[in-house]
């Protein structure tokens, strides 16, 4: 017999930032829920990490947001602990000559930064940035809301119903630039190759795609229509990504949700074919007629049981999603803080892009495809320490994206390679930095391989699966279950396996919870 | 000539424009086609031609001497094995079934979704996806998902899949990974077997027969004319339109409308007399061909589980086919170089004029314009052939000895890129595109300027489609319907 006191309405499976907000979103509607998570800690990819004595540094994200300003107010992060170090971050193409570009949304300072490489390009950057703005306008209540339709979030209420109408249709302009390759659309329009590098870069950061591929052109808009409801950007938390985490739990737990660590689902429990709770590896029983995973989608539909649920040819498609990583994380511990080629000290708490040109992003990629990675890889920094004095005292850290590095190599193991990916990432580094391989003191490196096991993510993805056009909005994970719903009734998913994924936006979680709402008004 | 005003003029005498020239012949307007090379069989000759059924109807081609032949078996040879696909659906499941049970069942179910894909969605993908309200049709499935991912979800089997995906991809330069490649699938060799009813058809004796056809069409009609061994120095413009071709010997073929053949930079850099600039290149379309190489041989090679009867009927035969190859040829192909293990699509034609002896069509994907070690010469096409040699040897042993001539297509030696135009423009780094899928799914036929048109190859429909509609730009075809 269950007591009253531990009766749950909702268990959301895995204590991430979109299983965190989803289930805080609920209890604030007055549900009551049970978060239970595998690992003793919260936190998922956003942890703070020990690189060495000393040196604390993000573990795998290491930049949160852009955060919709609406769900922060909800969520009130800054009453329970949530400190900024840094927000509004802006983002640098860093030149190995020294002669960078600042992309920090100001029209004038980029055009600025643009003519001293190009004044045709410096001219050319507003008609660029008015494209993608457009376009980011005309796909935003797709980005942000349900896939197919965000009828439910209006249902719920979960803010006043504001994010709903439905979408319009998009104008010829719009739906040819979506539809092209990044780098079509940057060829068509800049000459400078540093600042194509970049803009390609930042689209398919993360996804096995190249910048050639169709559809790339549109993460660029999507990642524009994230950003239009935040007030606050790119942000870093005083504590690193973990601080974060810590505060979500309070949050959560201010609002009612019980959390249970150490708690690993063995598989979900059904009645007369819906869910009805889950099973943990001890053997506990835990009852709810709603269960929300933050899973991954194989995982959750494949592993826990519920796949005799589930239609072959569905399972068939969920089985083709593509989630294996192909981003690796670098951490590392420095003696001091390094100087950068050209640039003021100040704007090393930003975040900087090593790509020179869309020619390095397609070399890196072809030597992806073949399974290795390439001598000469594209990244993204970050100096975290530089405006957060609590990570190393007195010293610093360094935090990069590598990008594509392959799970599982043609030849040879990742064991033996790692160290070679790390001389590789001291040598791009050395170009732009030429004191900077000589200041490690400690250097850690994940591959997708440990991305999968530190954030129990099957394939170790970096946005839970490639962001290509058969991956998203109603594709995503897989057609029929793109709406956070599953065929078995009760049972949703809110991880980054769901649209829009990508980043740390809570976007995922806050639908999902309206989809819940929506499903329990239905019923 | 009989006609001393032209409509039209063509440059180049490929099929597309062949059959921009035919269109335009059948509708009443005089056409003329200006062509370098001193005759029709300098052209080249693929061993495949799949006529889009359109052109069939629409030129009466069958009235011209075209004759039809059935699809071939695609053959797929792998270790010990091999899987056939025969036209024929339950011969194709007894050959899969072999290998997988499950495969044989799902293959139908496969050629049913093959068959409704085909048919064009005027949305663009990326459109649809950020306004979509409902689940997608096939149509657009096809158009938003990878080659891979559909074949990993229809079936089980590396052979089959791979198979399959060779033939999607040949020809254009994307990676059977690429997102929004799944169209390819619906090119006419399989759809050919899925849907025979959608009327693309295989032509006997290949691109040479058709282009016969062709040029007996035109030669029937007389507001028509081929001249052979005349090149386009120009192409004439007046009042910011083009007007007509400037040929090297100083001829002037006045016309309202130029259709081009030649890349379009080529055909931009012809224009003179134009008072603003010029206009800018369109993007570039997918333009990569395969390598290829024709040998004649005197044996057929031995390979398991095929006999050689499958062989000599026309097989289209594929070596260890499979997408981890695939990719990794593609992968080789973005770096500039060439793949350690090749992808071979190999096609018997047994020889007209003498017994046991074959012309075998050799073509490999993913062979890039230009090597990080420089443009290809005449020894380093060498070196190319031999791989491909080496790679068909190392199944049959002792083939590469009952070789007794070859003769290489493609690619091009550095000095002859632009040679003859579009049709045979090889990768540049812009044509690397992961894509190669035209925006609007059908053939390519682009007004670069008014009454100029260039033509660029298109891997969907069937062979003939863009001559059609480059046919069509200059309202002279429509008018006849309106007359």
């Amino acid at each position: 017999m269950r007591s009253a006191s531990q009766a749950s309405d909702v268990i959301v499976i895995g204590a991430g930032v979109n299983g965190l907000i989803c289930a805080t979103l609920l209890a604030q509607a007055r549900r009551r829920v049970t978060v239970v998570e595998a690992e003793a800690h919260a936190g998922g990819a956003c942890k703070t990490i020990e690189l060495v004595a000393g040196h604390r540094v993000s573990g795998l994200a290491h930049l949160i947001g852009p955060l919709d300003a609406q769900l922060m107010k909800s969520l009130r992060l800054h009453r329970f602990g949530l400190t900024l170090s840094a927000k509004n971050i802006s983002t640098i193409a860093m030149s190995p000559d020294g002669r960078h570009i600042t992309l920090d949304g100001d029209l004038r300072h980029t055009a600025q930064a643009l003519a001293v490489h190009s004044q045709a390009d410096a001219k050319a950057w507003s008609h660029y940035d008015g494209r993608l703005r457009k376009a980011a306008q005309q796909i935003e209540r797709w980005v942000q809301g349900v896939p197919g339709g965000a009828a439910e979030q209006a249902k719920a209420g979960l803010f006043g119903g504001r994010a709903t109408s439905k979408n319009g249709a998009l104008d010829a302009e719009v739906a040819s630039f979506i539809d092209a390759s990044i780098a079509e659309v940057l060829d068509a329009e800049f000459e400078t190759p540093l600042l194509k590098g970049a803009l390609a870069f930042d689209a398919v950061l993360g996804s096995a795609l190249p910048p050639r591929a169709r559809g790339t052109a549109l993460l660029a808009a999507m990642r524009r229509a994230i950003n239009a409801d935040t007030t606050e950007g790119y942000v870093h938390p005083q504590g690193g990504a973990g601080a974060f985490t810590s505060a979500l739990l309070k949050a959560a737990e201010g609002a009612g949700v019980r959390v249970k660590l150490n708690a690993r689902v063995r598989h979900l429990l059904f009645d007369n074919g819906r869910v009805a709770g889950v099973e943990l590896q001890t053997g506990e029983a835990m009852h709810a007629a709603t269960v929300v995973s933050s899973l991954d989608p194989k995982t959750t539909l494949l592993q826990f049981g519920a796949s005799r649920h589930l239609p072959l040819a569905m399972k068939r498609r969920l089985n083709g999603f593509r989630v294996e990583g192909c981003t690796a994380k670098v951490n590392l511990a420095l003696a001091g803080l390094p100087s950068f080629k050209g640039i003021d000290k100040r704007l090393l708490k930003e975040r900087l892009i090593l790509c020179t040109g869309i020619d390095q992003l397609e070399r890196s990629f072809a030597a992806y495809e073949q399974g290795s990675f390439s001598p000469d890889p594209v990244m993204e920094i970050t100096i975290p320490s530089t405006h957060d004095t609590t990570l190393s005292a007195g010293q610093h850290v360094l935090s990069a994206h590598v990008f594509y590095v392959p799970k599982n190599l043609a030849s040879g193991s990742w064991d033996k390679a790692k160290a070679n990916l790390m001389s590789c990432v001291g040598g791009v580094l050395r170009q732009y930095a030429p004191e900077l391989p000589d200041m490690i003191l400690a250097a850690d490196v994940f591959v997708p391989r440990d991305i999968e096991a530190m954030a129990g993510t099957v394939g170790g993805h970096w946005h839970g699966g490639d962001l290509s056009l058969d991956q998203l909005g109603l594709m995503r994970p897989a057609v029929g279950l793109s709406r956070y719903e599953t065929p078995v009734p009760g049972l949703f998913l809110c991880g980054a396996g769901t649209h829009p994924a990508g980043g740390i936006t809570g976007i995922n979680a806050r639908n999902a919870a309206s989809v819940v709402l929506a499903a329990e008004v239905r019923a | 000539m009989a006609v001393d005003r032209l409509d039209a003029v063509v440059i180049g005498a490929s099929v597309e424009g062949l059959v921009a020239a035919a269109a335009l012949a059948t509708a009443g307007r005089a056409v003329t086609v200006v062509e370098r090379r001193a005759d029709a069989t300098a052209l080249g000759e693929g061993a495949d031609a799949v006529i889009s059924a359109g052109v069939v109807r629409e030129l009466d081609l069958t009235s011209h001497g075209l004759r039809f032949a059935a699809a071939p078996p695609i053959v797929g040879v792998s270790g010990e094995r091999a899987l056939i696909l025969w036209p024929e659906l339950h011969a194709a499941q007894a050959s899969i079934a072999a290998l997988s049970g499950r495969d044989a069942e799902a293959l139908q179910g496969f050629y049913v979704r093959l068959a409704r894909a085909a048919t064009p969605d005027e949305q663009s993908a990326g459109a649809w996806l950020a306004s979509a309200q409902a689940e997608p049709s096939e149509a657009m499935l096809f158009r938003l998902t990878s080659v891979a991912r559909l074949l990993d979800e229809a079936f089980d089997n590396e052979l089959l899949k791979g198979l399959l995906a060779q033939g999607a991809i040949l020809g254009t330069g994307a990676s059977p990974y690429a997102p929004a490649s799944g169209q390819l699938l619906t090119r006419q060799s399989l759809l050919a077997h899925a849907a025979p009813e959608a009327g693309h058809r295989f032509v006997a004796g290949g691109e040479r027969r058709l282009r016969q056809a062709l040029l007996a069409l035109l030669k029937f009609y007389n507001n028509a004319d081929v001249m052979f061994g005349a090149e386009a120095k120009e192409i004439a413009t007046e009042r910011e339109a083009a007007s007509g071709v400037v040929l090297t010997d100083g001829q002037v073929l006045r016309a309202p409308l130029v259709i081009s053949t030649l890349a379009q930079e080529r055909a931009g850099a012809m224009l003179t007399g134009l008072k603003r600039a010029r206009p800018a290149h369109l993007p570039p379309r997918a333009s990569v061909e395969p390598a290829q190489v024709k040998l004649t041989i005197g044996a057929l090679p031995k390979l398991p589980g095929v006999d050689a009867a499958t062989l000599a009927s026309g097989a289209i035969v594929r070596l260890n086919p499979s997408l981890a190859r695939l990719a990794a040829a593609h992968g080789a192909f973005c770096g500039l170089s060439l793949p350690m293990q090749p992808c071979l699509d190999l096609r018997f034609v047994p020889r007209a004029e003498a017994k046991a002896r074959w012309d075998l069509h050799v073509a490999m994907p993913y062979v890039p314009a230009t090597t990080t070690e420089g443009p290809w010469s005449a020894a380093r096409r060498d070196k190319l052939r031999g791989l491909m040699v080496r790679a068909i040897d190392e199944l049959s042993a002792g083939f590469g000895a009952s070789i007794e001539s070859a003769e290489m297509r493609n690619p091009p030696e550095a000095d002859s890129l632009l040679d003859i135009g579009a049709a045979a423009l090889m990768a540049s780094q812009a044509a690397l595109d992961q894509t190669a899928v035209p925006e609007a799914h059908g053939p390519a036929a682009l007004s670069l300027l008014k009454g100029l048109t260039v033509v660029e190859p298109t891997f969907y429909g069937g062979i003939g489609d863009v001559g059609l509609q480059a046919a069509a730009t200059g309202s002279l075809v429509k008018a006849r319907a309106d007359a």
